[in-house]
């Protein structure tokens, strides 16, 4: 497997947020095995020093997700929520969000429709 | 060889000793000679100098076999060398045509004393025999990397030219021939002849232009000695000198030949002279082209050799040998390459690459972006792209401008780098990557190191792909063994005999797919004997999969009899395997989805962690997925886990099917890569719900999966399990555990 390869088929990048103290990533491709890493290694260097306190993630790009996937989200949502913050996933396709379901996540997630509605929930409380 | 070599010797020399007998007898009877005597006499030393040519042929028959490749007549500097042992030898036989000029001899025309006779005799058999050593030693290097056959024919031309000269003057010195105006124009003719063969054997010189610059200078030298050598012999033969009339009397024919020889050897060496002379300013190039022409025998032999070696094996050392051999063969300063190889249409290519003299960071910036070539990022913005392209190599040249010099590229691709030739490396008309050589040096490679390079870099795509090619059979030959110690170790987790439950037949199928899911299915009883039927599906292929649900499959086997739900089964289960899943922050690869269905004496409940839902198919042909809340097990902390179970009480008469399943089921796609789906397979349930048995039943709902997919090898492991009701449980005192 080529990591050049393994770039084209993920991608993850900040969105602009008019909101302050709240990180909005994209994600894009396919959040696999693979791809997973990738989507550490981002977190790693870009987001953890930023205190990562509220966190949307932006899935209406995503095409796939799989079990190591999920695995990254699980431990992401348990370390912010240590620090006492929380992740909130937006704009799932229907594939990504019926597969969440089945394995549960929406008890463990707050999920929204859009990105918008995600991030203006933080403000709400 | 070498006895029979003097012997032929020994006997020429026994010959002319006659023949000094033979003028002896001569001398006292003047009246003998004329043409007849002198004719016999030429005969007669012709005889010696046949012996001597045989005797010498033979010691120099090794060196006249010039053709063999291991031969050390192949160097350069062969010919070189037999120039320097000819010049000795026909050093020798020009200070023997001056020898008579020093001695005292008792000469007037003809020989006075029998003493003389004796002594011309003897310098005579001297002369002649060294002269046949110099020709064999000349005509050794006239066969010097020559065509032989061709070359032969030339020798044949001069010698039968000099053999006209000869007799020519030899009938005119005896007077045979009377008109001296015919005379005259045979003399020009005959001459003329001569040169013009003389010419064409110093013509073609096909080592000259090899030879190092030394080694011509070298040439040049020893021509000019052999050249003024030549002219000295010609000039004591001519003139009225005691040496022209001591080699007239003693064979005024083989003296002949010896003036048409020596100014022969003159012609030669004087064409030798200049050809050295001319060919002084090519040699640089020459030199150059033989290093390539080194380089590209090496490259020939190397791919040879790789394909056969070890090399094959270790495909990093291959790309690693084949950059540093394109670093040599183009005297670059550093090399590098990348190859993408595809084994199957399926499979992700992977990414070949290998460095020498660079970091990556800088081989990728000018790949990418041909960072530090400003002229020829203009016409060239990426190499890497260009290569792929247009399926050519090419060259950058840097040629910076003042300013530039004084703004060095920022970043970190800044290189000392200063021209680069690339060549694209080909496998079925397709670029599948480059091979790239740098140089310090501005404008540093030529349009001769890319046609090297763009030959070598066929050879090296191919032994790449064959290395590629081979390490992944190898792979695969692993994997299968992985496959199979998977297959065994899934198919000894999944339970032999089903369970006897009241009311209910029980059946399961589950396939494995070609590299082995997680599916999981198991039968156990609850503390109070309540049968449970488990299905499970663990995140994950292959052996760390299995190895997983062995995990799994213990801790339910050993959780089940000391529950009392189901419920509080799959709390522990959770707890149990978090516990033993390695708390990496972050990156947690394994967790399983469960569903299970307890057969309580008063009712059935069905608890879903994350698995598929439930189908239920009732006897009228309705049916319904029971999806209740729940998440996978593994995954989350005890308490957010709990809150998510939600246990689901199901009614069932007799007739209905309680179906569970896995997601290789409803995720089996068909060629058009459509989902098989839940309606689909929920109608191929209702419409088998009716068959004979329960196994009857999962078969025929299996058939239907695999008549769809248009294949028998799944993606995913593809479980069904049936429990059909015969008869419809007493749900009067439904008491559920709490």
């Amino acid at each position: 497997m080529s990591e050049q390869n393994v770039n084209e088929r993920f991608d993850v990048r900040e969105a602009e947020t008019s909101v302050s103290g709240i990180i909005t990533l994209e994600l894009s491709g396919q959040l696999d095995a693979h791809t997973a890493p990738i989507f550490e290694r981002y977190l790693e260097e870009r987001v953890r020093g930023k205190g990562m306190k509220h966190l949307v993630l932006d899935f209406s790009k995503l095409d796939y997700i799989s079990s190591a996937g999920l695995g990254v989200l699980m431990g992401l949502i348990e370390e912010i929520r240590a620090n006492g913050g929380d992740m909130r996933l937006a704009s799932l396709p229907d594939k990504i969000y019926h597969v969440l379901d089945l394995l549960g996540f929406p008890v463990v997630f707050k999920i929204f429709k859009t990105r918008e509605e995600a991030v203006s929930s933080f403000a709400n409380g | 060889m070498r006895t029979r070599a003097l012997l032929y010797i020994a006997a020429g020399f026994v010959i002319l000793a006659i023949l000094v007998a033979m003028d002896l007898v001569a001398f006292g009877y003047p009246r003998v000679h004329g043409i007849a005597w002198e004719s016999l006499r030429a005969l007669v030393q012709a005889g010696a100098l046949l012996a001597f040519y045989r005797g010498t042929r033979r010691l120099f028959k090794r060196a006249l076999d010039v053709s063999r490749r291991d031969d050390p007549a192949q160097a350069t500097w062969y010919p070189v060398k037999l120039v320097k042992r000819f010049t000795a030898v026909f050093a020798v036989v020009v200070a023997l045509v001056l020898v008579p000029q020093l001695m005292q001899l008792a000469f007037n025309v003809r020989p006075r004393t029998p003493g003389t006779v004796i002594t011309i005799g003897l310098i005579g058999a001297v002369w002649l025999f060294v002269q046949i050593f110099a020709s064999v030693s000349f005509s050794q290097l006239l066969f010097v990397r020559q065509h032989t056959l061709r070359n032969r024919k030339r020798i044949n031309r001069w010698l039968v030219g000099i053999a006209a000269f000869s007799i020519f003057f030899f009938l005119d010195g005896q007077e045979v021939i009377a008109r001296e105006t015919i005379a005259m124009i045979f003399i020009s003719v005959l001459t003329f002849a001569l040169m013009f063969a003389a010419l064409q054997l110093g013509y073609r010189l096909p080592w000259l232009p090899y030879l190092a610059r030394k080694e011509k200078r070298t040439l040049m030298i020893l021509s000019a000695v052999n050249v003024i050598l030549a002219i000295a012999a010609l000039i004591f033969y001519t003139e009225p000198t005691k040496s022209r009339m001591v080699y007239e009397f003693y064979s005024d024919f083989w003296h002949t030949a010896s003036v048409a020889y020596i100014g022969t050897i003159g012609v030669y060496f004087t064409l030798v002279f200049f050809s050295s002379l001319f060919s002084f300013s090519s040699t640089e190039l020459v030199e150059r082209k033989s290093a390539e022409v080194k380089s590209l025998a090496r490259l020939t032999r190397f791919s040879s050799d790789v394909l056969t070696s070890e090399l094959l094996l270790d495909l990093p050392k291959l790309a690693e040998q084949i950059t540093t051999l394109a670093c040599e063969a183009t005297d670059a300063d550093a090399a590098w390459l990348e190859l993408k190889t595809t084994i199957g249409p399926s499979e992700e290519p992977e990414l070949i690459r290998s460095y020498v003299g660079i970091d990556t960071q800088t081989a990728e910036s000018i790949m990418a972006r041909a960072e530090g070539f400003p002229e020829a990022s203009r016409t060239i913005s990426s190499p890497r792209g260009e290569l792929s392209s247009s399926r050519k190599g090419f060259i950058l040249r840097k040629r910076m401008t003042v300013a530039q010099q004084l703004q060095p590229v920022n970043g970190n691709g800044t290189s000392d780098l200063h021209s680069l030739l690339a060549v694209p490396l080909i496998r079925k008309g397709e670029a599948r990557g480059g091979l790239y050589v740098a140089k310090k040096a501005e404008d540093g490679f030529d349009d001769d190191d890319l046609t090297v390079l763009e030959a070598f870099s066929d050879v090296a795509s191919l032994a790449l792909e064959t290395a590629r090619l081979l390490a992944d059979s190898i792979e695969r030959q692993k994997f299968d063994g992985e496959l199979r110690a998977a297959r065994a170790m899934h198919k000894s987790l999944l339970p032999e005999h089903f369970p006897e439950i009241p009311n209910f037949e029980v059946h399961a199928v589950s396939i494995p797919a070609y590299d082995v899911g997680g599916d999981y299915y198991d039968f156990s009883t609850l503390w109070d004997g309540s049968p449970v039927v488990v299905i499970g599906d663990v995140s994950g292929k292959g052996i760390s999969a299995s190895l997983y649900m062995a995990e799994t499959k213990g801790v339910i086997q050993a959780l089940t009899p000391i529950m009392s739900s189901t419920q509080e089964l799959l709390e522990s289960a959770n707890g149990a395997l978090l516990r033993n899943t390695p708390q990496q922050a972050v990156f947690r690869r394994n967790f399983v989805t469960l569903g299970m269905l307890a057969f309580h004496r008063n009712g059935i409940r069905y608890i879903r962690a994350g698995h598929t839902p439930l189908l239920i198919v009732r006897e009228d042909g309705s049916y319904e997925y029971v999806q209740p809340k729940g998440m996978a097990v593994g995954l989350m902390r005890q308490v957010m886990f709990n809150q998510g179970i939600e246990p689901r009480d199901i009614l069932i008469r007799k007739g209905d099917s309680i179906v569970m399943f896995s997601d290789g089921i409803t995720d089996t796609r068909d060629e058009t890569g459509e989902d098989y789906g839940y309606e689909r397979f929920a109608r191929s349930v209702v419409e088998h719900r009716c068959a004979q048995s329960a196994k009857q039943m999962t078969d025929r709902i299996i058939e239907d999966v695999i008549r769809f997919a248009a294949t028998s090898t799944f993606g995913d492991d593809a479980t069904v399990i049936v429990a059909r009701c015969i008869e419809t449980p007493g749900q009067s005192s439904l008491v559920l555990p709490s």
